[in-house]
This record gives C-alpha cells, structure tokens and sequence, in this order.
C-alpha cells in the first residue's frame, strides 16, 4: 500500500458535522496527514453529543459509555484522521495550537468565519510564522455581501442555489434532496479549492487565504439549466422526474411496498425495444420524433410501462432492461446501497476495525491511483486519541510542556470534566 | 495570476463529468483543449437548448475558455498521440483508448472517468443522473410518500465527479509518476450518500421511505414563494413566537422534537397560513433575526438579479460570436489568483499546437 500523493501534506481540520469534515475525509484518503481539532466540551456535532441519540447509528444499535466514539456519523466522515483535543481557554493551549497550526500546510475551518481568528488562528499571523500556510473558510454565502451573516444547512443552502426550484412534483412546492445534499458537495468543493491553492504553491511557494461559498460553488452544478431557463424566459417547472425531452423518463412502482424502479429512454428504437419487452408491441410503432410526440403520448406510455413494473421486483426489472441497453434502476434503499453487487465488486466498500465499532466496512471515494496507489485507511479517531502524539510532532512540545497541559486539564478529551 | 497558469490539458472525456473538470481547470487558468470527433461532442446533444444562442446551454457553460479541435482519434492518431505526450494532463472515457494514448513511461497524467468504471456487474450499464441517484439510495428518500421517488435536477452528480476529477489530477501532479486514474460516477453517487449503507453496516438497519421523519426541515409557503426552514429544537419557541404561532408553541401534541416530526405537516400547513401575508424575503430575515436557519427558493431569475451575487460580482459574462452571454462565476475564491470566464469555446482552425 502506498502513502498516497497527498503523503506529508499537513491539513488543521478545524470543523464540524459534514461538508467541512468531509473536506478532509477526501484530502486523508488521499495520504494527507489530517487532524481534527475539538474542544472537549464542543465537540463535533456528528459525534451525537454526550448521551447519543438515534440507536440505529451506533454499533449493533448499542450506544456505550462513550457514544461520541461510536457513532456511524462521525466514525464515518473522519476516516484516517487524527484527532487533537484541547482547551484554547486556557493561554497554554492556545499558545500550543497556534504552533501546532503554524506547522500546517492547510487549516481548514466550516465554522462562522472569523471564529478561526478568535481561536487566534488568523491568516495574517499564521503567515507571518509560515508564508506557505493555505487557510480555507467555507461560509455559505462567502464573507462579503448582504446575506453574508445568515446561516444556512444542507437543505436551505439547495434551495439558495436554485435547485430547488427545479424539483418538486408540478404544485409549486420546491424540494431538497436527501438530508443535505450540498453538505457532500460542499466538501468536494473544498478539497478542489484546496488542491488548487496547493498547485498554485508549487510555482509560487506562498501560500493563500482561500473564500469559498458553498452556495456559489454549488450554483454551476446546474449551470446549463439556469442558463437555459434565462436565455429562454421559461421558468423552472418541474413535474416530478418527467422531462418533455425524454420518451420515458421516471420511476415507476414495483412489486412490494414502496418499490420502485427509475428507467429513462430517449430514442424511439430503445423505446421499441421496452414496448416489446413489457408485452406491449402494439404501442412499439408510435411516432415519437418530436418533443410534441413524446410529450402527447407520455401519460400513455408511461401508464403501459407502470402496469408491468408493478408484477416485478425492481432487482429483476433493471438489469434486465440494462441487458437490452435501457437506462434503469433500482431505487435503492440504504441495505440496497449496503449490498450493491457493483460497489462490491469494485471494493468501493473498505473494511476497517475501528476500537469501539469493530471490524466493519466504510463507504469509500471514488478515486482509483493505478500506478502509485492509495493508503490503506486508519478509522475515525476517538475523541482526542492524538493529542500527545501530534503536540508532539507539530508543536514540537516535550514530555514536561505535556505533562503540564495535562494537569491543568487543556489536553483533557474528558468532555465531562469541569 | 491564475493558479493553473502552467498546466497544458487535453479533454477527450466525451462527458459532462469530464468537461466540467477541464472546466475548473480552464478557469483557474489551464490551456484546455476539448478534443471533439468529427459531428462534434456528444456534449453538444445534451438538453436544454437555447433559443438565443442556438446551442446547448451545458455545453456552453462547460467548455468556457478552452479550445476547440476536431479529431477523428483513428485517422488522426499519431497526431493525437503526440498532442498527450505534449500535455500535462489528458482526460479520457472508458475504456482502452488511454491504453493507446499512455506512455507509461512518461510523465502525462492520465484520468480516466466513467459512468460506471472498467469493471464489474454494472460496468456495461447505461448511466445518467436518474440512473445514479437511484442506486446512491439518496433518490429512494426524496419527495412524498406515496408518490414517486424524485431523482433531483439536471446533472448535478455527474459535475461533482468532475470536481473530484479535479482534485485526483491536481493530486497526481504532485508525484511526478504518471499516473493513471480511474473516477468514476457511480461511486461519487454513493461517496454522497449520507450515511445510508455505513448505518446497515453498523446496525443492519435502514430507514423506510414511510419512516420517522429524523430531520426538522420545514417547508412554509410565504405570500410569494417557499421557504425552508430548519427548526432545531431550542429554536421551536422563537419560530413559533416570530410567526404567532403560541397555540402551536403550547399545544401538548408539540412539546417534543420527537413528537413536533410526527405531525410536521401540521406544522407546515399553520406555519404556511401564518405567513402567508409575508414575502419569502421577509421571512428569511425575520427567522434569521431569531437565530433559525431559513431560506427562500430562488428562481433563475431571483438568482441572475441577486443583490447578494451583485455586490460580491458573482456573474460572469463571456465573449461569443452574437456577443456577451452570461457565465457562471468563480465555485472558490483563491486571495492569489482569479477566475477566468472570458470567451466561449473557440474552435482552432490550425490544431498543431
């Protein structure tokens, strides 16, 4: 296995909950040596808080004396991290901090900005100590502008980008997608900003401070949409996953009880194949050419399609349209992504034994290094596992400096101590 | 200063994931190259079209600042060959084309990004948005029960490959080897997927499209639009007080946050009737006021004459043949570098570079 080409690239990962954690989930599976940073007493939101909460996001629905270390949450978005626990109340932790951040290549924060600068970690005295230093902060809505200060969440951030006008079943009311769709997206932006005032570096050898608004960096994801519906003076009307372009393009009700199978065609030979497929040749002829045609033969078409869905299971429907070169889908649930014969075969899925969770698999990242290869990953640390260790190698502090934090309680990862 | 400024990139990805990769390249300063067969890219084909222009908007917006070549990869092969030897990096499709392009030897990193990489059941399988939210398990939970599941909008999971895309490439670059990466849309789906197949990995459990509803985002219809609201359990007073909402507030089927989810219609529907002489941009603010996130569903249209966008000189406008056209603006701000959005992809009529 190999260190991965991000190998000695030193990331601060001073977030919480998802799109900031996961900036760094990207940058550690590919070698970085990543820590997240926590206060004991404010600890990363995804960690559950002191006494858990939802049983089935912890190992075997058993929440533990410590559950904080236990939740799938965390556990999940924080692989191959390390994890620093420590008191900036207290002047020596501050102090050890900001050497520790001074050493870093990136620091990266999700946090309201500012709250970096009052952890006295500003990009201005950081770089002072090391001119190389990346500082990376990823407010919504960015740091200037009227709607700087307002906060924002998965879902009111996909509804600040437009995209929520543009899903919804036809009665006007906008939808989100997911939990918090933008929240992933978010840190892939970030890792992206990232590698490129990384890039910049090496030609360069300064380092900068790097803005991003996750609603803005989101915005060109449905880029050509937003022109067209401009260019065009058409507002967005959504109607469900129906689109006027395509003959077929939807999900449709399976055997069982909230089954469904999604299956999109777009040429009429394809649309020939189906209508044979389900047993409907005489529909297998209709003209279809025109978007007029689609859009007048769809309730029709699409009602012949829903009759045969519902005698079969969504497993045996998709691939068997595949085979016939249809696009289709099972509208998989989370045991159906869990035992995806695809991700597996393709060991999406890494298997890795966490202390408090046991042996088991992660989702991975889509990334694949023929040449140099990838690191095996470490799991999520538990809440201030490194302290000592990278104290050590980033603040350069010995035996006697730790021991000192370690009685006035600043390295305490004891999130009840007082 | 642009950040890219020294890298040289071949695009013969023939995808929106690809296209929008060399598109973050182009706009933090690369020489792109959009190598397109004869007939043009399949890009091209990609709806919705524009009135104005012609053409399609996602191309359009995809293949800003980079150049145009037209190839036809087996006559033109040796060409092409020496144009990747030439490059820094070279985006391929799926399949052994990058076999043929790749000195392993040399120093060109390839990535190759696919719908559903080289290998595997699905790997002959046909893609596109629906298909790969469906299977990432994030489709299976959006919209009304009893009705369909809803797959999203446009291609929003195929440009985030295209931003990991980015990412593995710049990463690459700093080793030196060469390298040959593989991306594909598929696993990006189910890198965003929550925590839906971890939490059966942890617990064998998974949640019922019809189940529990976990999290309090709440949909009110203000006087002239929608507004989602996030109703974090300490902040259920203020919300309730800022809309008069007091009955609601004391009522005792809504003490718990437990109990407020199960009847979050009711919420909805008494919230939407409370704010129903408000303006969505009011509420924002006034729910803002409160420390309650809230947000307005923006149109196309409230997105192009944004005050917030305007004052931070978000849009972009790119030179075309017919004149301006709006271009989107930079995803990130780098204090020691720009984005570029300058000129629709221009077409070389010597491609010897």
């Amino acid at each position: 296995m190999s260190a991965g080409p991000l190998h000695g690239i030193r990331v601060l990962d001073v977030t919480t909950a998802w799109a900031g954690p996961f900036v760094g989930r990207v940058l550690a599976a590919l070698g970085a040596d990543v820590v997240h940073v926590e206060a004991a007493k404010r600890m990363d939101l995804w960690r559950g808080g002191l006494t858990g909460e939802n049983p089935r996001r912890y190992p075997d629905g058993v929440l533990g004396d410590r559950p904080y270390d236990r939740t799938v949450l965390f556990n999940s978005q924080n692989l191959n991290k390390r994890s620093l626990c420590i008191d900036i109340k207290s002047p020596g932790g501050r102090e050890a901090l900001q050497v520790a951040a001074a050493s870093a290549d990136v620091i990266v924060s999700n946090f309201t900005p500012g709250t970096l600068a009052r952890m006295g970690l500003d990009y201005a005295a950081l770089s002072a100590i090391n001119s190389g230093i990346i500082l990376v902060e990823m407010p919504a809505f960015g740091i200037d502008g009227p709607m700087a200060g307002l906060s924002a969440l998965g879902p009111s951030m996909e509804f600040s980008t437009g995209m929520s006008n543009f899903i919804g079943y036809g009665d006007g009311a906008p939808t989100a997608t997911g939990p918090a769709y933008l929240d992933p997206i978010g840190g892939y932006n970030g890792a992206a900003a990232i590698m490129t005032a990384l890039h910049q570096r090496e030609q360069t050898g300064r380092g900068q401070y790097v803005e991003i608004s996750q609603v803005e960096a989101a915005m060109p994801l449905i880029g050509g949409l937003v022109l067209a519906s401009l260019e065009n003076n058409e507002p967005p009307a959504p109607q469900g996953n129906r689109q006027n372009s395509a003959i077929i393009h939807d999900a449709f009700r399976c055997r069982g009880s909230e089954e469904w199978v999604a299956i999109s065609i777009d040429t009429e030979e394809k649309w020939s194949t189906l209508a044979h497929l389900i047993g409907r040749a005489d529909l297998a002829d209709i003209a279809l050419a025109t978007q007029d045609d689609r859009i007048r033969h769809a309730d029709q078409l699409h009602g012949a399609v829903a009759v045969w869905t519902e005698k079969h299971e969504k497993h045996w429907i998709a691939p068997r349209l595949q085979r016939a070169g249809i696009a289709a889908a099972p509208v998989c649930h989370g045991r159906d992504v869990a035992l995806d014969p695809h991700l597996h075969s393709t060991h999406f899925f890494e298997e890795i034994d966490h202390p408090e969770a046991g042996l088991r698999p992660y989702q991975g990242l889509p990334f694949r290094f023929a040449v140099t290869g990838l690191p095996r990953l470490n799991p999520a640390p538990m809440l201030g596992q490194h302290t000592e260790e990278v104290l050590r190698e980033w603040a350069g502090l010995g035996d006697a400096e730790l021991a000192e934090l370690a009685a006035q309680g600043t390295t305490s990862n004891d999130p009840y101590r007082n | 200063m642009t950040a890219l400024a020294d890298l040289k990139v071949i695009d013969l990805s023939e995808s929106v994931a690809g296209q929008y990769c060399s598109r973050l390249m182009s706009g933090y300063g690369a020489d792109v190259v959009l190598v397109e067969p004869p007939g043009g890219s399949q890009v091209r084909k990609v709806g919705p079209f524009s009135k104005l222009h012609g053409d399609s908007t996602t191309f359009y917006h995809l293949n800003i600042d980079k150049r145009s070549v037209v190839l036809d990869a087996e006559r033109d092969f040796a060409r092409l060959k020496a144009m990747c030897a030439a490059a820094h990096v070279v985006l391929v499709p799926r399949g052994d084309l990058v076999d043929r392009l790749r000195d392993p030897a040399g120093k060109t990193v390839f990535c190759r990004i696919s719908d559903f990489g080289e290998y595997g059941p699905y790997a002959g399988w046909q893609g596109g948005e629906m298909v790969h939210q469906a299977l990432s398990g994030i489709m299976y939970y959006n919209g009304r029960t009893g009705e369909a599941p809803l797959f999203g909008v446009g291609h929003r999971v195929q440009h985030v490959a295209g931003v990991g895309a980015y990412t593995a490439v710049l990463a690459a670059l700093r080793t030196g080897a060469g390298e040959l990466i593989d991306i594909d849309v598929h696993k990006t789906a189910a890198s965003m997927s929550y925590n839906l197949p971890n939490q059966y990995f942890y617990s064998g459990t998974f949640d019922e499209r019809n189940g529990t509803k976990y999290n309090p985002d709440l949909l009110i219809r203000a006087r002239d639009g929608w507004v989602t609201v996030f109703v974090y359990a300490y902040r259920w007073p203020a919300m309730c007080e800022a809309l008069g909402l007091s009955a609601l507030r004391d009522h005792p089927d809504f003490q718990t946050q437990v109990d407020r989810l199960a009847r979050w219609d009711q919420v909805s529907e008494q919230a939407s009737a409370a704010a129903k002489d408000i303006t969505a941009a009011d509420l924002v603010m006034l729910l803002q006021s409160l420390g309650v996130p809230a947000a307005a569903s923006l149109t196309p249209e409230e997105l192009a004459n944004s005050p917030h966008l305007a004052a931070r000189k978000y849009w972009k406008s790119a030179q075309t043949d017919a004149g301006e056209r709006r271009a989107f603006g930079a995803p990130f701000r780098l204090s020691q570098a720009c984005w570029r959005a300058e000129n629709a992809l221009t077409t070389e009529e010597d491609a010897s570079s």
